[in-house]
């Protein structure tokens, strides 16, 4: 299992699914990782069951329904806490 | 991911408040510093301008202008103390407009969550601790500036024939009090600004946290 996951790599790994199914190559690209790490990452979202290799589909890769709940999860997580644009204002 | 970058931001934000702290701090000792060796400067002038007159000399170094050239140093750095504090307050209500920063910079390469989280606490515990060491000298270098400039003041003006030397430097005292606005506004805008980067890292570490228990089932990544 993974030593300590990169959160950002697994959201972009999430975000670049929410279009869509996609070919492991075509993810790859999207989240900007060499195939090593991409390989790495993703195995360890299958083995959460946060995406799935649809074997009827020339195993393309797309996000279950868990998945999609922990893209939300971050997303609006980050949303949240980046409200203020980076650059809090004084009183 | 757009926050992606935000995290970036965030830390280069950090990475450019620390440099701004360490600034702060260089120049509010280097004040401190400068005032004592301006103060200091003064009195030997002072006293050389006595001892030529014992010994009879017609040449001597005007005091009023030794004074503030022996202060210039610690003046100067007390203005680039406040610019600095300035600049920072401009940022913090947002407008990136610091001569530092050049505008088009690339960003710099994406951070591991995790590792830009601990980064960014250890830049928020060195910043809390550096700003009570900043604001310690500025008052000091402060109360020193003052007392020499009131002191060649009232000793242009013939009142320390008048007046006993303690009530003399005792006018100091409102001098100082001139620094105490630029303190407090200085010190609560630091404190708030430090507060409000320090809740948004801490709740990146919890985001964190909360991710993983709930959709890996463990407490905290390894």
């Amino acid at each position: 299992m993974m030593d300590r996951p990169d959160l950002f790599v697994i959201g972009r790994l999430l975000e670049g699914l929410g279009s869509g199914p996609l070919r492991r190559t075509q993810l790859q690209q999207r989240a900007g990782l060499n195939y090593t790490v991409f390989l790495r990452y993703l195995d360890y979202l299958v083995y959460l069951k946060l995406v799935a290799v649809r074997p009827d589909d020339e195993g393309r890769l797309e996000l279950t329904p868990r998945g999609a709940e922990a893209y939300r999860f971050l997303s609006d997580g980050l949303a949240r806490i980046f409200q203020f644009d980076g650059y809090p204002r004084t009183p | 991911m757009e926050s992606e970058s935000r995290l970036s931001g965030l830390l280069e934000r950090l990475r450019s408040e620390s440099r701004r702290s360490r600034r702060i701090s260089w120049y509010a000792w280097g004040f401190l510093f400068a005032a004592i060796a301006g103060v200091t400067a003064s009195e030997i002038v002072e006293v050389a301008a006595l001892a030529r007159c014992f010994c009879g000399s017609s040449t001597s170094f005007p005091e009023w202008l030794a004074v503030p050239i022996g202060l210039i140093p610690a003046a100067g750095l007390l203005a680039f103390t406040v610019r600095e504090i300035w600049l920072g307050r401009r940022e913090a209500r947002g407008t990136p407009a610091s001569t530092r920063t050049t505008p088009g910079e690339p960003p710099g390469p994406t951070p591991h969550w995790a590792e830009a989280v601990r980064e960014s606490q250890e830049i928020m515990t060195r910043l809390q601790s550096e700003t009570e060491f900043s604001f310690v000298p500025l008052i000091l270098g402060g109360l020193g500036l003052s007392a020499t400039l009131v002191g060649v003041l009232v000793q242009l003006s013939g009142w320390d024939t008048r007046y006993p030397v303690y009530f003399v430097e005792l006018l100091a005292l409102p001098g100082m009090l001139l620094l105490v606005p630029l303190y407090l506004g200085a010190r609560t805008w630091w404190r708030t600004l430090q507060t409000q980067l320090s809740r948004q890292v801490s709740e990146l570490g919890r985001l964190e946290g909360e991710f993983f228990a709930r959709f890996a089932g463990i407490d905290a990544p390894a």
